[in-house]
């Protein structure tokens, strides 16, 4: 199956060599559009369109293709910040301790 | 004519992006030259799906129409490829739905193997030494264009459209269960004839 992949993504590259001058009939076309090709516009098309040119909707569709990975994402992202927290949450319960004994130290010079 | 062809070498090398810009002040040169450098990824997108020269012919020009029709309104939030690939799908997805409607789905597959002339526009140097592994690529795309539509659609835009299996189950209707077997079994199909032919 592996080797059907490998061709499989080699195939993508594939281009058919259509027999008629195909970027000229286009050119054609769209020299020569009439008020009919503007009903392909249609509802469909310009729903597609709007879509498309919303980025909340295209992240949406994003984590929707990939809900693994917006997982494991989000998880590393959660893991990330309570890290940080627990690093914060150190470094000011040490220069807490490190004030009181600060103050203690302080006092005892003072009743010395 | 002079003119045009200095005009063609003029933007031939020029950035996608520039192309759609000009295209969006109404610079028909500039479409053009985006004609010329998708229409034959269109064509060959929509001739996969189809399986026929003249109805892939019909599709692209319809595409390159609504692309030049809204140009305007393209955002570029995405790629002009994915833009016009996925226009490309849904309109050929359109036509399959009338044609199952209007008329028989089979098409002599005589008539598609004998239409077509394949090209690679990019393809591994190793295998491109190889000129068995290159007629064994042909040979798959033969047997992938010959496979049955419940096979051929859900393949084709999964491993040639790169689709998730969610946007192909909701394309054509299906659920992702039956999206997924029918990709399985016609890679196992593809696999199998191969083994035939060699």
């Amino acid at each position: 199956m592996n080797n059907i992949n490998r061709y499989l993504k080699i195939v993508k590259n594939a281009v058919i060599q259509p027999y008629d001058d195909i970027d000229k009939k286009i050119i054609n076309r769209i020299s020569n559009i009439s008020k009919l090709d503007e009903k392909l516009l249609d509802n469909k098309f310009l729903d597609y369109l709007k879509k498309n040119n919303s980025r909340v909707y295209l992240v949406i569709q994003k984590i929707k293709n990939n809900p693994g990975a917006f997982a494991v994402l989000a998880m590393a992202g959660i893991f990330i910040v309570v890290f940080i927290a627990f690093i914060f949450k150190i470094f000011l319960d040490e220069e807490k301790i490190g004030g009181n004994n600060h103050q203690l130290s302080s006092s005892k010079d003072d009743t010395q | 004519m002079l003119d045009k062809s200095n005009q063609r070498t003029k933007y031939r090398k020029v950035d996608e992006r520039i192309l759609i810009a000009k295209s969006k002040k109404g610079d028909k040169a500039a479409f053009e030259e985006l004609v010329r450098q998708f229409s034959k990824y269109v064509y060959t997108t929509a001739f996969f799906i189809l399986r026929d020269t003249h109805e892939a012919e019909d599709v692209s020009q319809e595409v390159f129409v609504k692309v030049y029709l809204s140009i305007k309104g393209f955002r570029g939030l995405s790629s002009f490829k994915t833009w016009i690939r996925k226009l490309t799908v849904n309109t050929c997805i359109d036509k399959l739905r009338l044609r199952s409607k209007t008329k028989d789905k089979k098409v002599s597959l005589e008539k598609i193997t004998e239409e077509y002339e394949v090209v690679f526009t990019r393809f591994d140097q190793s295998l491109e030494k190889s000129f068995f592994n290159k007629e064994t690529v042909k040979e798959v795309l033969k047997i992938v264009v010959s496979l049955d539509e419940s096979y051929r659609i859900p393949l084709i835009l999964r491993d040639l459209q790169d689709y998730s299996y969610r946007e192909i189950s909701e394309l054509i209707g299906k659920p992702i269960g039956t999206v997924k077997t029918n990709i399985h079994r016609a890679r196992k199909i593809i696999k199998d004839k191969l083994k035939t032919y060699r």
